[in-house]
């Protein structure tokens, strides 16, 4: 079975803007989950445990290595590159 | 832009304390709140930590913004000896609530290192904490409910508890019915300030408390000296009997910070009486209230950990207070199940 493209950034920008609850216009590749988006621990929790959904790897392990929009995609990126054959 | 960098916390108490009373401030505007990171306190807390791992902080270049204390301890439970963590005292700077997710990240991957069974946590219900624990963090990890907490509030100097909790004309009067404004009197001769001299008895009575639903802390005697009497911190009263102490009460003074008052209550830490009849303990609480008034505090409040027996403190005019806490286990090692337990000694708030 063909393995399902990554998400475009445009895409993962949706997701994440569902997941924070913050409008898409806001999350920008730079712009920082807690200085930036004004993002407080229970949306961050959220949002963790639905990129752990995708099957991204651990929240306790993202936690603070993704700080920003550009990332949380980059390391989404790394995560599927990682677990292809 | 400027990362947010969680490393081992750099001991400054007193930017710890202005970064809590910041955050105090912003969430509870007109209402008191209690300054539980005051400098003095912390200094007692945190005088047990062997190690700066335990002590975590996020910061912002050099500015601090969002705490966690993660303290080691051992503890017993049904004949079997535990390494747990108290992760306690987690405050984040106003907009930076976030950083405390970064925080709990951080002490579980330390605890995983330090090989710890268990965290013990508290968390004031319907809070965000609390949801974000219960509802989120809950349905992926281990997270039990050990008892639903509440307060015991006796009030030692009513006036000053009215204008500073800007209590109401049938809160006040509700009280007095109950008899809760009342002096205590207690039994000279049997109850008195702790004495260093003391301290053997106190660990031998601690070390002897033992209930098949309480998980229980071990103590050195360096660490319970410390509890049991800090200048104006904490303070012990013991009930004497035949030359020996047979029960006893620590609290330490905490502040009720309001923009009208600053308050010192005692706060009750740990109690043991379990060789003490009604009578004897109705006089070990009177000689509580006596200690809260001589040190200049407006009252006493308690919290029910499950390690004693309420009624007295019922009889002793003490009112439930009305703040709801949840005292959870986060269960790590998946070989640790604590079952049945329902209680801690000792764990502060």
């Amino acid at each position: 079975m063909k393995q399902a493209d990554p998400f475009s950034f445009e895409a993962f920008r949706a997701l994440l803007a569902d997941a924070l609850e913050v409008d898409p216009a806001r999350i920008t590749p730079e712009a920082h989950f807690i200085t930036d988006l004004g993002v407080d621990s229970l949306r961050l929790v959220q949002a963790l445990l639905y990129l752990e959904a995708m099957d991204l790897g651990s929240w306790t392990d993202m936690a603070w290595q993704v700080q920003t929009v550009e990332e949380a995609y980059r390391y989404y990126l790394e995560h599927l590159a990682e677990r292809k054959p | 832009m400027t990362r947010i960098e969680v490393r081992d916390f750099d001991g400054d108490l007193e930017a710890l304390a202005a970064m809590a009373r910041e955050a105090w401030r912003e969430a509870y505007g007109a209402e008191s709140w209690p300054d539980l990171h005051d400098p003095s306190l912390s200094r007692l807390f945190l005088a047990d930590v062997p190690d700066p791992r335990f002590l975590l902080a996020a910061y912002e270049g050099s500015r601090l913004v969002a705490f966690l204390a993660n303290l080691p301890r051992r503890y017993h439970f049904q004949g079997r000896a535990y390494r747990g963590a108290h992760a306690c005292m987690m405050i984040a700077r106003p907009s930076y609530g976030g950083a405390t997710v970064y925080l709990i990240a951080e002490s579980l991957r330390r605890n995983r290192e330090f090989g710890a069974d268990f965290a013990l946590l508290t968390l004031e219900r319907k809070h965000r904490s609390w949801h974000m624990m219960k509802k989120h963090l809950g349905s992926r990890h281990r997270i039990l409910t050990v008892r639903r907490i509440y307060g015991l509030a006796r009030v030692i100097d009513l006036p000053r508890v009215v204008a500073a909790e800007r209590l109401g004309r049938f809160e006040v009067l509700g009280g007095k019915l109950w008899g809760a404004h009342r002096p205590m009197r207690g039994s000279p001769g049997q109850v008195r300030r702790y004495r260093e001299g003391d301290l053997h008895h106190i660990h031998q009575l601690v070390r002897g408390v033992s209930k098949p639903s309480l998980l229980v802390r071990e103590f050195s005697p360096d660490s319970l000296a410390r509890h049991l009497h800090t200048e104006g911190v904490s303070e012990t009263v013991v009930y004497e009997r035949e030359g020996v102490v047979a029960g006893f009460v620590t609290f330490t003074v905490r502040h009720m910070v309001s923009p009208r008052d600053r308050v010192p209550w005692a706060w009750v830490d740990f109690l043991v009486w379990e060789g003490l009849n009604g009578q004897e303990k109705q006089a070990l609480l009177a000689g509580l209230w006596e200690a809260g008034r001589d040190l200049g505090c407006a009252g006493i409040v308690g919290w029910n950990m499950g390690s004693y027996s309420v009624g007295p403190f019922l009889r002793a005019r003490f009112v439930p207070y009305p703040r709801l806490i949840d005292l959870n286990v986060w269960l790590l090692n998946p070989e640790c199940s604590l079952p049945g337990v329902r209680g801690v000694f000792e764990l502060f708030i």
